[in-house]
């Protein structure tokens, strides 16, 4: 799937930005360089509810492996 | 979509956009909407809400009233100025302009946010054009991070997909990241 970045430019100079396809933390890295693109700061963040599930399923692999080993 | 974030740019003084933009929270109320100096009763506002975004306020240790904005990088306040078709005075210490015989000065307070001081005269039109001014710097703001978006997004591996101007004037870039 696309990794896909939107970014919404107020008329009042607030940006809005959400990530789409990108996997788990890597969301971090892309909004950090958006807020280096924009020359701003982060002022709040949300997360979809497929950030934690992929984190979720990553932990999940993780335990599972070790289960085995 | 996975995540999301809101941005405040480095041109806006962020401890004053909540209040600027009329949304203010005292002990978790919102007291949305602005309040109304009164001329006859300096040092005291009125609760009712306005158009005005700006604040006067009377300082009576030098009878001086000022309005606090958003505004802090002086090239884009000059821009603004500049558009509104208003003859200033850059003395590097502060902006000087003219209006109905009132000398308003824009200087930056503690905060590093320009603040219009000025003496006498009729608060209401000054702080009428300090909106105008304000807003005009807001548009000005959102043009500098459109530049920038556009001019830095490719050498940080995102391709433009689509843009779209949408009825609020808000503008709406999609980028798709390059796998190379």
């Amino acid at each position: 799937m696309e990794e896909k970045i939107t970014i919404r430019i107020m008329p009042d100079g607030r940006v809005l930005a959400e990530t789409d396809g990108v996997n788990g933390p890597k969301c971090v890295d892309y909004m950090k360089l958006i807020e280096d693109i924009v020359e701003g700061k982060i002022v709040k963040e949300w997360r979809k509810p497929e950030f934690d599930a992929i984190d979720q399923a990553v932990l999940n692999n993780a335990q599972n492996q070790r289960i085995k080993e | 979509m996975s995540t999301g974030v809101e941005i405040i740019p480095f041109f806006i003084v962020m401890s004053l956009f909540a209040a600027a933009t009329g949304k203010t929270m005292v002990n978790g109320m919102d007291h949305s909407g602005i309040w109304k100096w009164d001329m006859n009763k300096p040092k005291n506002r009125i609760g009712v809400k306005t158009e005005q975004s700006v604040q006067p306020e009377l300082n009576k240790a030098n009878n001086k009233t000022s309005i606090d904005t958003i505004m802090n990088d002086e090239g884009l306040l000059l821009a603004a100025l500049a558009d509104l078709g208003l003859d200033f005075i850059n003395d590097g210490g502060s902006i000087k302009i003219s209006i109905n015989n009132v000398d308003v000065a824009f200087a930056k307070d503690m905060s590093g946010a320009y603040a219009a001081e000025f003496e006498g005269g009729d608060a209401t039109a000054v702080a009428s054009l300090v909106e105008n001014v304000s807003e005009l710097y807001k548009q000005k703001v959102q043009q500098k991070v459109y530049d920038n978006v556009m001019s830095r997004a490719s050498e940080n591996g995102l391709s433009l997909e689509s843009e779209r101007v949408a009825a609020d004037n808000s503008i709406t870039l999609t980028f798709v990241v390059r796998r190379d």
